[in-house]
């Protein structure tokens, strides 16, 4: 036997043991530091955050099918909004106005350049269903790289069960955004809506939905100011499933907490009569 | 004339193609786009837009890299060599040589511009199982108008600094800060005081306008054809610029001593 074969049996032999003893230190040590750290965290480090959120810019750039403005023309809209804010104290995004309210080019070189570019506010909605696949794989990306941010999950499961009825997936992507982020209010909250609107389980939404308001109170109780639109969101949740089920009494019960918060108290005290005395023998 | 143009012209294009920067690039994008492409999201996606996004940025990048440094060392690479003067020994002026020397290095660029459109069009045909319009020709026309602006303004930056490689990193700095600020300095000004807000509205006239010639956004989400009056006019515009560069670089090198 040459004495190359026999220097590579004992580099091989090298490499054997110190794998054996390198192994079971990293699996301690991965133990040690948490979850075990995804490539994009190994290799961005905490970057990936500001990657996250170019790639959730990017998702809502698809979304406008490449119209969209430059940070210098945001910080004027930003300007004007808050003047029309003070001034008529009314939401200044809507859709239709930003059509019909689209600022004129400064000078003859810009009305030129918007040949060029997608200069019109449209979404992708009214451009079928093609288009608003493209945004999936953005929020996809911005997922890998910012784990932590629940809406990602809710956005991208929200668009896989209502525009691509592709319910398998949303709750599978869904249920990823729970393991990253355990007890997440806004997840349970989308997962509950899956449930009731696209699997038609009542009684699994109302476990889910009951499970968000139970994960939302423990965060208001930290906070100084609690999400009171994810609250109303829950609750009305909470409502529809309850409605659903037949639980008269819960529901009713329900109502009133939302009535709390609600913008339009009155709309919801009628519902609460309606429901009194449509099911006055059931209560 | 014409001629000496063509024979200087024939010899870069020939050098260039024999030379392998441009088969590196040209398979290192083929080869990112195509591992961009393996990837799925959701299991069944069939994502088409952001893969020519990805695609046409890596080509804007690619086209960008091999117009500099193909024209930034054109004219000191005949001066540290010498060929220069029996070049100069024949029939043959100054200014042919600098003209020949853009069309050469302008038709390689368009030869590698062409085959990584025409990759692109099949790319995009048989993700999305439709043939690309008029928009495809636009954009790689516009690219390659802009891509002789940015040959003649690194011929011009050649004659300019001392070598190769300074001219090139501020060409492409240059480059890339008019690509993206550019068309954003009318708003600069605005919210600038004078004096300094007539002298950056005198700048965004002046200078080139690189993102008009920037067609990505409109072939990524299927847009129609620009109209054809304004795509006549964005060539006038890029070919105006692309001339006056050039007459500076020849007035330049016709002053400029070879010792």
């Amino acid at each position: 036997m040459s004495a190359a074969l026999l220097n590579f049996g004992l580099l091989l032999t090298i490499c054997f043991c110190l794998a054996t003893w390198v192994e079971p230190r990293w699996r301690k040590y991965s133990k040690q530091a948490g979850s075990p750290a995804s490539i994009s965290t190994k290799l961005l480090g905490e970057s990936r955050r500001l990657l996250a959120g170019q790639a959730l810019i990017a998702a809502d750039k698809y979304f406008h099918l490449g119209y969209y403005p430059s940070v210098f023309e945001l910080a004027e809209k930003e300007e004007d909004q808050h003047f029309q804010g003070m001034v008529t104290q009314t939401n200044a995004a809507n859709h239709a106005e930003e059509k019909t309210h689209h600022r004129e080019p400064l000078d003859w070189l810009e009305r030129f350049s918007r040949h060029f570019h997608p200069s019109v506010h449209v979404h992708a909605d009214e451009k079928g269903e093609a288009a608003q696949r493209e945004i999936l794989p953005w929020l996809r990306i911005a997922a890998e790289l910012e784990p932590e941010n629940p809406q990602v999950y809710v956005l991208a499961g929200f668009y896989l069960r209502t525009r691509f009825n592709r319910i398998d997936d949303a709750e599978s992507f869904l249920r990823d955004g729970l393991r990253a982020n355990p007890g997440s209010p806004e997840i349970l909250l989308e997962l509950s809506k899956l449930y009731l609107d696209n699997r038609n389980d009542p009684g699994q939404s109302l476990n889910l939905a009951e499970l968000a308001w139970r994960r939302w109170l423990e965060q208001a109780q930290k906070t100084e100011e609690p999400d009171i639109f994810l609250k109303q969101q829950i609750v009305t949740q909470l409502v529809q499933a309850e409605t659903k089920l037949g639980h008269w009494r819960q529901a009713i019960r329900w109502l009133e907490e939302l009535k709390k918060h609600s913008p339009n108290p009155e709309s919801v005290a009628q519902r609460i009569e309606e429901l009194r005395r449509e099911h006055i023998h059931d209560l | 004339m014409i001629r000496n143009i063509q024979a200087v012209a024939g010899v870069v294009l020939r050098e260039m193609l024999r030379r392998k920067d441009f088969y590196v690039v040209l398979v290192l994008s083929f080869l990112l786009v195509g591992l961009m492409a393996a990837s799925r999201f959701f299991s069944a996606d069939k994502a088409v837009a952001s893969l020519k996004d990805a695609a046409l940025l890596i080509i804007w990048i690619s086209a960008f890299v091999i117009a500099v440094t193909s024209a930034a060392r054109q004219i000191p690479a005949e001066c540290e060599s010498g060929t220069i003067f029996p070049l100069l020994a024949k029939p043959i002026t100054r200014t042919e040589v600098l003209l020949g020397k853009f069309m050469g290095c302008w038709l390689a660029c368009g030869v590698a511009l062409a085959v990584f459109y025409a990759f692109l069009t099949i790319f995009s045909a048989s993700r999305a199982h439709t043939m690309p319009g008029a928009i495809f020709f636009q954009a790689f026309w516009a690219h390659w108008i802009l891509l002789g602006l940015i040959i003649s303004l690194a011929l011009l930056g050649s004659l300019v600094f001392a070598a190769p490689s300074s001219n090139t990193t501020i060409c492409l700095v240059a480059l890339a800060g008019l690509w993206l600020l550019g068309g954003h300095l009318n708003h600069i000004a605005l919210r600038m005081t004078e004096p300094g807000s007539t002298l950056v509205y005198i700048l965004y006239y002046i200078l080139p306008h690189v993102e008009l010639f920037d067609l990505r956004r409109l072939v990524v989400h299927d847009y129609p054809a620009v109209p054809w009056l304004m795509w006549a006019a964005q060539t006038l515009y890029g070919l105006t610029y692309t001339a006056a560069l050039l007459v500076i670089g020849c007035t330049l090198f016709q002053r400029k001593s070879l010792r």
